[in-house]
């Protein structure tokens, strides 16, 4: 069983042509005064028991945070938070509930939003007899998502690689026509990897073999501090055009 | 890497994870999971990210009126990027400063001297004045500096 002692975030510029080379953050970090701003039972019964993956997104009006809300009985939805000034936070409610008898029916979560082209896409984990996929839905407001799901990556099945039985957890970009996502591989094994996949359609992504697989000591050598793995892949470009990424370290 | 965040006993921390940036330039939005302990997720937080952010020698300067000496006040760019500030203001006008033509660019690491003087006017015992400085990141007004004239 996987037992974290420490986790912590690490950012690294990643330039997908080249190997990987980390530096140091450009940004200072500083935690946000107040404490958290949405805790469990912010909207009510559904997210009671967890409020979980926020993923931040800007609408020109407001700040969205779309999250995994659990419920006392472990229903998994993604739910919405807006706010104008980071301290008041309105509910919105469902964005996306599970839907019986399909591939999500056992769960929707780990929301990861974009808007291009007057639309918001909204990648998730989709849950379903034990099989974790990344799905796709989209929506012209961003408030509601009931138009078509499908499906957009797939465990790869192979039992050499680190998402042979699962996928999850995606961050997704899209620049010049090209998607790229980062998304978690689940394999059996607790040292979870960070892999990446490819689409022109945004709907359907090809894994990059052997690209990005970042986790089980990426950081440095022995007792580095991603030892136990790496999972939560954020990606976005900065303003000088630089791809960066942060995830969440695992260290025993 | 970003650690740190949070002491044990407090929302976030036992540990912080699952990231997610609003990149705005100047700054970064992060929002993130906070664990409590191994069982408990209590919350989803922010954090700040600043690239560009200026800080002061002394918050705080003192004026004896009486020698007639003026002080600096000195700011410096601690951030990685560059910062344009665009005014400088104080709430007193007894307080004069000699300030830089704007908008001004301070570079990352650079350092800005600024003369500053005061000149008694109505007033009488300690006198105090606060200078503001503004730039063009989100987070303004930058920085503000307590002035006590006596």
């Amino acid at each position: 069983m996987k037992t974290t002692i420490i986790t912590a975030l690490f950012s690294a510029i990643v330039y997908f042509s080249v190997p990987i080379s980390a530096q140091l953050p450009r940004f200072e970090l500083v935690d946000y005064p107040d404490g958290p701003v949405i805790i469990p039972g912010f909207q009510g019964n559904m997210d009671n028991q967890a409020v979980l993956d926020p993923d931040v997104i800007w609408d020109g009006n407001r700040v969205r945070i779309y999250y995994t809300a659990v419920d006392a009985l472990g229903v998994k939805r993604i739910m919405l938070a807006t706010s104008s000034d980071l301290v008041n936070w309105r509910p919105e409610g469902i964005a996306l509930a599970p839907q019986p008898g399909t591939f999500d029916s056992d769960g929707v979560s780990a929301p990861d939003i974009i808007y291009i082209d007057g639309q918001y896409h909204l990648y998730y984990t989709a849950e379903s007899m034990g099989l974790k996929q990344i799905a796709h839905v989209q929506s012209e407001n961003g408030f509601s998502f009931s138009r078509l799901r499908t499906i957009t990556l797939t465990p790869s099945y192979n039992e050499q690689q680190f998402d042979s039985i699962g996928v999850s957890d995606s961050s997704t970009i899209y620049s010049n026509g090209l998607y790229q996502m980062l998304f978690r591989g689940h394999d059996g094994t607790p040292w979870w990897k960070i892999g990446l996949a490819i689409s022109t359609s945004g709907t359907h992504f090809d894994r990059i073999i052997g690209g990005v697989e970042l986790g089980s000591n990426f950081g440095k050598g022995p007792h580095g501090f991603d030892d136990g793995g790496a999972e939560d892949p954020e990606i976005w470009i900065d303003d000088e055009n630089h791809i960066r990424m942060l995830y969440t370290s695992l260290h025993y | 890497m970003i650690s740190g965040i949070g002491e044990p006993g407090e929302w976030n921390g036992y540990h912080f994870k699952s990231p997610s940036v609003l990149d705005v330039g100047d700054f970064l939005l992060v929002a993130y999971e906070g664990w409590s302990e191994p069982t408990i997720a209590s919350g989803i937080g922010l954090m700040i990210g600043i690239e560009r952010w200026i800080g002061t020698e002394q918050p705080v300067v003192l004026f004896n009126i009486g020698n007639g000496y003026s002080q600096d006040l000195q700011l410096a760019n601690h951030g990685a990027g560059e910062l344009m500030i665009y005014a400088i203001d104080v709430s007193n006008p007894g307080f004069q400063m000699d300030l830089p033509v704007f908008p001004y660019i301070l570079k990352s690491s650079e350092q800005l001297s600024i003369p500053i003087q005061y000149t008694r006017t109505s007033e009488s015992g300690s006198v105090p004045g606060i200078v503001t400085v503004h730039s063009n990141s989100m987070i303004d007004p930058l920085l503000t500096i307590y002035l006590v004239a006596y």
